[in-house]
């Protein structure tokens, strides 16, 4: 994994609700891991053989931080991201017709209660805006994907 | 459009007290909830057209629209209930369609029952007679200036197109109460009793809150015990369907012994 996906997978934890992200891919592993304090990372980089990290009762310590991959210092990510979150369960559209555009890019600035995407259930399109201005830093989901609660739907990069 | 289709006087006390007619417009829905938004739009507004260039289904499969031959219309409905339970609205005024057309069959077709009988709701509100759709249901949701949740919610009825008026691909899927009847059908009667019949309920939502709607759906449908497939995304999901949720979701048991539940998605 490449040390910029891995700084990208710390943002993400950052900005977002969750304390602990695992990801595994093309035989390794990384694991962010959200301090206590609310403030400082942890991150586990390891590969596939290391048994020991696949229990999910694994307790997280500075034991795991690969020596590879030192834990990132805070300050690094001072620069705080705001997250679109799903307000519901439901299908994830870009764009309102297949034909159209997207609502919104990344690097694309959005104001205000500019509309981000369309969030479809039970065939009620709701329309997602943006609360904050800023600039778009990443869309984590596919266009027409189920979406959950509280799902990262946009990172966001305030002014 | 012929004569007798004058639609402007076919709304209830509530629902449809005003009603407008257009000739052709992008999407009704998209027109009345822009109204809504700056408060141009009032509750119960009715915005008709006798042609869509951007009616949409879900996944925005257009909805096709031959002028003249479908009833096409969106209604402005503010029910006061928790956001979360907009999506009703559209299960709610698929009863209404559904009782309005029985009506209005009861009332101009000789022996209407058996038509009657062959309608069946499709979670979560499309109307159809065996495999082939008869009304579809697609809603927007929004908020007013003041901050009042809406919902607009978008009707097509297919009532006076011949088989040939659909495109090749929908023939299969697709039928109108002219292909069911045989007779062409007054659009304008058609309008007043759904309209009716929407209306009591929306009274009843108003008066009771929306806790009925979901069990009545479920109910009036009959797909409690079935089993469905319904298709999320890339994936089709089999299952019994165990009921739905107060808010319109199905619950779909699996044969793990686990029950899902499912707001989006096409039951197969």
């Amino acid at each position: 994994m490449k040390i910029a996906e891995i700084r990208r997978l710390v943002k993400l934890v950052e900005s977002s609700a969750i304390n602990e992200l695992e990801v595994e891919e093309e035989g390794s592993r990384i694991r962010v891991v959200k301090q206590a304090s609310g403030n400082g990372f942890i991150a586990g980089h390891y590969p596939n053989y290391e048994q020991t990290v696949h229990s999910p009762q694994a307790p997280t310590s500075d034991a795991e931080i690969s020596p590879s991959v030192p834990s990132a210092p805070s300050t690094a990510f001072a620069e705080k991201l705001i997250t679109v979150e799903s307000p519901m369960v439901g299908t994830f559209y870009r764009a309102p017709s297949p034909e159209a555009p997207s609502y919104v890019e990344i690097g694309d600035h959005v104001r205000v209660g500019q509309v981000l995407c369309i969030i479809e259930a039970m065939k009620l399109m709701n329309e997602i805006e943006a609360e904050a201005s800023g600039t778009v830093v990443e869309i984590p989901v596919e266009n027409a994907q189920p979406v959950e609660f509280g799902q990262t739907l946009f990172c966001i990069k305030p002014d | 459009m012929t004569a007798v289709d004058d639609f402007t006087t076919c709304g209830a006390a509530l629902v449809g007290r005003r009603i407008r007619v257009l000739p052709v417009v992008t999407s009704t829905n998209d027109i009345l909830k822009a109204e809504a938004e700056t408060g141009a739009a009032v509750e119960g507004d009715i915005l008709l057209a006798e042609h869509q260039t951007a009616g949409r289904g879900r996944l925005d499969r257009s909805w096709e629209s031959p002028p003249g031959k479908s009833l096409l219309f969106s209604v402005l409905l503010f029910p006061g209930t928790p956001a979360e339970h907009l999506q009703l609205m559209g299960l709610m005024v698929s009863l209404g369609v559904q009782d309005g057309l029985g009506e209005y069959l009861r009332r101009t077709v000789p022996d209407a029952e058996r038509y009657i009988r062959a309608l069946r709701l499709k979670w979560p509100n499309d109307l159809m007679v065996g495999n082939r759709k008869l009304c579809g249901i697609l809603s927007d949701a929004g908020v007013d200036g003041s901050g009042r949740g809406f919902a607009v919610v978008g009707a097509g009825v297919n009532v006076n197109q011949s088989l040939t008026d659909f495109p090749q691909v929908l023939r299969s899927a697709a039928t109108s109460l002219y292909i069911m009847t045989g007779t062409e059908h007054r659009r304008a009667q058609l309008l007043k009793d759904m309209v009716s019949s929407i209306e009591m309920y929306y009274n009843r939502l108003l008066a009771d809150g929306s806790s009925w709607i979901a069990p009545a759906w479920l109910e009036r449908s009959g797909i409690e015990g079935q089993r469905l497939e319904i298709k999320v995304a890339d994936a089709v999901i089999s299952g019994i369907c165990v009921g739905l949720n107060g808010d319109g979701a199905i619950k779909l048991g699996l044969p793990n012994g686990q029950v899902r539940i499912i707001y989006s998605g096409d039951v197969c």
